[in-house]
């Protein structure tokens, strides 16, 4: 393995991980398996496609206010009345509002794919440890790591953090405390969004487009990572979607030509083998755990 | 008088009554016990009070305010809840459960000094402050519940079995913490199975018996003179004093 | 047996096929539109009927019964379209597989080979269906239909990818998918009020007090799944059948999301919740096609109108009804006969907690 695909691999590993906590959050908060995160990642990306000519920070920067202002609104509009409501009827919520979402897009701004093209900062190739790596994995690596880094801070450090990780514990016992639902809540869809954003900020720049159904993507490879990893705790999220992350490298690099179409069904065919080796999920734990 | 609870009925699911026209009263720096075997009825008026579980009929009063589930925050009322599983948060560590109990406290500096005062009627909090909660004994976890309950300097405590399954030293020291803020003016209200220990340490103790029914209520001495608690009970409570 | 029992456990399949009795009549006397709009929803009775073998039974939501059904279109697909338009869009057939381009049989046997066929992938997946619990086997059907899709995309050679399949000839008739969605109703009704249907059932209020009984729920789980796959293989073929052609994509997540919300919509739980869904979505559904499609001030509503207007329904009944509109409740007459004759749900009172699982 040379340098180079390491640095390929750590890229997209901690993308997937990025993604896969969002979920992960959520689910720990809210025992909400949200499908409609795909659609954050989707207006986040919208944004990407809209300040395109502007500076990559600025157009970050906006992906990540409009991806939060949409998981706050879904939160609002559609969440908050099933607060109490089991995690099945939950789910299928989050799949109502993913397609909601979704048709609204194609409706309005989105009624056919766009391109945005690439940045060319982002497209030059840098000599590193006697290797060519391209800047956009780099990029990726440092954004990824950073959101996360900066997550387990807010998550260890602070009050919030405290009150989010005690929230995703018991729920109910946080609430005896004095924890506001409606102060946690709302921030762990911030958080998501925000999340989202980085996410798709990474996805636009790698796909170079963006459309109404790009969501989905992200959504599933989340989705799946958070049960694989275990939905034990953020860590086994986060190493649930480093794992598949880096799967799909190392299958795009190993797999011979005919097969590379297939690296999809290696992979889930993969991820049901390991949730029949482990139903519970690598790290699996008692409680569900955060941090 | 703190709380009230008058003629409650609480239904689980649709069937099952669970109490069945219990009524009770605290009084300010009371220490009140409840008494009863399980399934009694005892930790389910508790939850009641805390709007976990909603009132068939009845009405429960808390400084003259109605308590509901809607409209009536035991936040704001600063009634603190020591559940029967101590809702420890195991994930976090023994500080980071503490500080949540000072989660609605505006005063940082007297939150402080509370804390200190905790953190030195249970050294053990101390010395475990930035150990994962889950490594606790079940006696320190309890002290840990207790602690964090207290923080929210609670005008009534509720303790729903804080002695169950743990070893009979940290029984003792239970005890003794309770006695403890009885002497401080705290006001309590108890769950408990350990009928010796707790007729001891309480001013006044409810006998329930299922479905969520008063035998009989007074001091110890009291209760010594009620025939059907003495049979019930298997001792004369008028002994212990 | 009484007449008066036989006549308890056939009232709710009987009242079923009446109401799919009067689809059929509905298509048969409106004109091809709503012919057409029919028999595509009796196809997804069938798919329906399947999918709540499973699910309405052990509680647990799949999101990989379109994968059964994408199989047995496939399959029927390969028995049908005539051999000398076969051997024009197959020419890249693998040496092993050449003998497909030969095979050629009736419509009714392809039906039939078509649901063994989706068994064989329900035989294949479901130790793991046995085996999982909860969201993780919600995950892991969804994993299934990620990798039969892929599977089919990208096998060209043998599945033409994401080209259309072209040609199969059109056999599915009203009455004949009419006969199948009865048919099918009364498998699925067979199942439930079976002895493996009740244990399932039982797994799906308290799966602990179930197993501690020497109930083997995953045993019953399995056994769900491999009769869905069944069913759920029959639907596909019916659909290949119908429209003559359909593309990969028909069996993504945008047909599971459809399905979903019919069985959502009635209520899983029951039998007759998802037929009624399924029902009640589709006629939805062609009236919101034909809403989007009525000229407004000369402008046509935007594409997508429909897919709003459905999952703000979803999203209400969820709030209002999380178990549907049914709920537990079966497609029953009232007791007292005063109003017979009126289908109307028996008043069985819904499990305090019908325990749900993903």
């Amino acid at each position: 393995m040379d340098f180079q695909f390491v640095v390929a691999m750590l890229g997209l590993g901690a993308l997937y991980a990025l993604l896969t906590i969002g979920v992960a959050l959520l689910f720990g908060i809210l025992g909400l398996m949200n499908f409609a995160y795909g659609e954050v990642t989707m207006a986040a990306g919208f944004a990407m496609y809209f300040f395109r000519d502007q500076p990559w920070p600025v157009a970050v920067g906006m992906a990540i206010l409009i991806a939060v202002v949409v998981a706050v609104l879904s939160e609002k509009l559609a969440f908050k009345p099933l607060r109490n409501a089991d995690p099945v009827t939950l789910m299928i919520a989050s799949f109502a509002v993913s397609l909601a979402l979704q048709s609204l897009a194609r409706m309005t701004v989105l009624p056919r794919t766009e391109g945005v093209p690439p940045n060319e900062f982002l497209s030059r190739r840098i000599s590193l440890l006697g290797a060519e790596v391209s800047m956009l994995d780099l990029l990726t690596v440092a954004l990824c790591g950073t959101a996360m880094l900066a997550l387990a801070v807010l998550l260890n450090r602070t009050t919030l953090g405290i009150q989010l990780r005690a929230a995703a514990e018991n729920f109910q016992m946080a609430r005896i405390l004095g924890v506001k639902a409606n102060l946690v809540v709302p921030s762990a869809f911030v958080i998501t969004g925000g999340l989202a954003a980085i996410g798709a900020a990474v996805l636009v720049w790698r796909q170079g487009a963006v459309s109404a159904e790009m969501g989905l993507q992200p959504m599933l490879i989340a989705v799946i990572s958070a049960v694989v990893g275990g939905m034990s705790s953020l860590r086994g999220a986060a190493l649930g979607g480093f794992l598949l992350g880096a799967a799909t490298s190392i299958l795009e690099a190993l797999l011979p030509t005919g097969l590379i179409a297939f690296r999809d069904a290696f992979l889930f065919t993969a991820v049901i083998a390991v949730l029949v080796v482990r139903p519970s999920g690598l790290l699996s734990g008692a409680k569900v755990r955060v941090s | 008088m703190l709380l009230q609870v008058d003629n409650a009925f609480v239904q689980y699911g649709t069937s099952v009554m669970a109490v069945q026209g219990l009524s009770l009263h605290v009084g300010e720096g009371e220490l009140v016990s409840l008494i009863g075997q399980n399934g009694a009825g005892k930790s389910t008026i508790l939850k009641a009070i805390m709007g976990l579980v909603p009132l068939h009929s009845g009405t429960i009063t808390f400084g003259g305010e109605r308590v509901t589930p809607r409209t009536f925050s035991t936040i704001n009322n600063r009634i603190s809840y020591v559940p029967e599983d101590r809702g420890i948060f195991a994930s976090l560590t023994v500080g980071e459960n503490l500080k949540l109990g000072g989660t609605v406290r505006k005063d940082r500096k007297e939150f402080s000094k509370d804390l200190e005062r905790e953190l030195d009627r249970f050294p053990v909090l101390r010395k475990y402050w930035g150990k994962g909660a889950s490594l606790l004994s079940g006696g320190e976890q309890q002290q840990l519940a207790i602690a964090r309950a207290l923080l929210l300097r609670p005008r009534l405590l509720l303790l729903d079995e804080p002695t169950l399954g743990l070893a009979p030293i940290m029984v003792d020291l239970i005890f003794d913490v309770i006695a403890q803020l009885r002497a401080e003016g705290m006001t309590i209200l108890m769950v408990e199975q350990n009928a010796v220990r707790t007729l001891e340490v309480a001013d006044r103790s409810y006998i329930v018996q299922a479905p969520g029914r008063v035998l009989g209520s007074g001091t110890a001495g009291e209760l010594g003179s009620i025939g059907s608690v003495v049979d019930y009970l298997g001792f004369s409570p008028s002994e212990i004093e | 047996m009484t007449a008066a029992r036989i006549w308890r456990w056939w009232q709710t399949p009987i009242l079923l096929a009446a109401l799919l009795m009067v689809t059929a009549g509905v298509g048969g006397v409106g004109g091809v539109a709503i012919s057409r709009v029919a028999t595509l929803t009796l196809i997804s009775v069938v798919f329906v009927a399947g999918l709540s073998i499973f699910s309405g039974n052990s509680g647990i939501m799949s999101f990989g019964h379109v994968a059964f059904m994408a199989i047995g279109a496939y399959t029927t697909a390969y028995l049908t379209i005539p051999t000398g338009l076969k051997a024009a869009l197959f020419s890249d057939l693998p040496g092993s597989l050449r003998f497909l381009a030969e095979v050629q049989t009736g419509f009714i046997p392809a039906v039939i080979i078509s649901g063994v066929a989706a068994t064989v992938l329900g035989a294949v997946t479901a130790p793991v269906v046995a085996r999982l619990t909860g969201l993780q086997s919600g995950i892991a059907t969804l994993a299934l239909l990620i990798v039969v899709f892929n599977v089919l995309n990208s096998w060209t050679d043998v599945t033409r990818g994401s080209s259309s399949m072209i040609g199969i000839p059109q056999h599915t008739t009203l009455p004949l998918v009419l006969a199948i969605a009865v048919l099918a109703v009364v498998v699925a009704w067979a199942h439930r009020t079976s002895r493996s249907g009740l244990q399932l059932q039982a797994s799906r209020e308290d799966y602990w007090a179930a197993t501690a009984s020497g109930i083997a729920v995953g045993r019953h789980r399995a056994i769900a799944w491999f009769l869905s796959s069944f069913l759920c293989g029959v639907a596909g073929s019916l659909y290949a059948g119908f429209l003559a052609t359909f593309n990969v994509r028909s069996f993504f997540l945008t047909a599971t999301f459809a399905f979903v919300v019919m069985v959502v919509i009635g209520g899983y739980l029951s039998l007759s919740g998802a037929v009624i869904g399924s029902l009640a979505v589709s006629v939805l559904q062609e009236g919101l096609r034909r809403l989007q499609d009525v000229q407004i001030a000369g402008a046509a509503l935007p594409a997508g109108v429909a897919d709003l207007i459905l999952s703000a329904i979803l999203l209400v009944v969820l709030v209002k009804a999380p178990y549907g509109l049914l709920g537990v409740r079966e497609l029953r007459l009232p007791r007292r006969a005063g109003r017979a004759g009126t289908a109307a749900p028996a008043q069985t009172p819904a499990p305090e907690k019908a325990k749900l699982e993903v």
